[in-house]
């Protein structure tokens, strides 16, 4: 066993850096740096809509069925639905979603707004050994 | 090395790696990706390693990761320290049984490190179900290397002194 540090090693170390700068800079730069947040809407069981959230984007959507209509505006990273002709109003009272896996549903008109956060998993914090 | 004075030299360097990994617990590092750290009890297992070969390293590593649940931490780090310490004592074995002739323990230890966290990342993606955690790879990779290159340097001083004593008690019983 060699006792020294030696040209092999330094060739490996090398190599190792340059593989990962390179992947840092080319490999991950979308799916880490940029937001990858998504809002799917689902209207009937099948996907209506699919949004995704950055800061500056703005849009009302109407999604209408043969039981009725629900009007929901996205800003700001988040979404939420600001006019509704079912009966009871719960889907405006769930107010304004913009985390992973929260949801607004509306079961009169049988529709399902979903935010699918990829960065959001990679952010839990694990200790490992 | 009889089988009693082998037990005792393994139980030894078993509590050696035990209570770094308890240390290195403690110690406050600055946060700069999940799961970097600096892999102290990797010293004695390297030197375990070299000196006993890959068994006994096996055994030092899944003892020491039994006892790190039981003492400091939960079955959930468990998972993650056991799985990512025998691939890299895998790895670190394959590459003083094969690659000894080009490399110093500093470069066996950074492949090492390397197989440690590739381990480590995987396991966090088969229990979080999402590949996204590769991103960190990259990045643990170059800290693996400043770890590795601490760790090799060290079990190069530790092998040397320990490699004296143990051939000593060879030549003392023949």
């Amino acid at each position: 066993m060699k006792k020294k540090i030696n040209k092999y090693d330094i060739g490996l170390i090398a190599a190792i850096v340059i593989i990962s700068v390179f992947f840092i800079l080319y490999g991950g730069r979308d799916a880490v740096i940029s937001n990858s947040k998504t809002a799917y809407i689902y209207s009937n069981n099948q996907l209506a809509g699919e949004y995704v959230l950055t800061d500056d984007f703005k849009d009302v959507v109407n999604i209408e069925t043969e039981t009725g209509y629900n009007i929901m505006h996205i800003e700001g990273g988040q979404i939420w639905i600001h006019e509704a002709s079912c009966p009871d109003k719960i889907c405006i009272h769930q107010g304004k979603i913009s985390k992973n896996g929260e949801m607004i549903v509306c079961i009169p008109n049988r529709m399902i707004i979903k935010i699918v956060d990829d960065n959001d998993e990679g952010e839990i914090d694990f200790i490992a050994d | 090395m009889n089988k009693t004075q082998r037990y005792i030299f393994l139980s030894l360097l078993t509590a050696a790696a035990l209570i770094l990994s308890i240390i290195e617990g403690m110690m406050p590092l600055p946060y700069i990706a999940p799961g970097a750290k600096l892999g102290l009890s990797n010293i004695v297992i390297l030197s375990v390693v070299v000196i006993l070969g890959f068994k006994d390293a096996l055994l030092v590593v899944v003892i020491r990761s039994i006892l790190l649940m039981l003492v400091a931490t939960n079955p959930i780090t468990f998972i993650y320290s056991i799985a990512s310490g025998i691939v890299s004592t895998i790895v670190m074995s394959l590459g003083c049984k094969y690659l000894k002739n080009y490399f110093s323990l500093i470069g066996i230890s950074v492949l090492g490190a390397m197989a440690h966290n590739a381990t480590q990342i995987t396991v966090a993606a088969i229990l979080f179900t999402t590949i996204n955690l590769y991103y960190y790879l990259p990045i643990l990779s170059l800290v693996s290397i400043f770890t590795g290159c601490f760790v090799g340097y060290t079990a190069i001083f530790v092998t040397d002194n320990l490699e004296m004593t143990v051939n000593t008690w060879k030549r003392g019983l023949k």
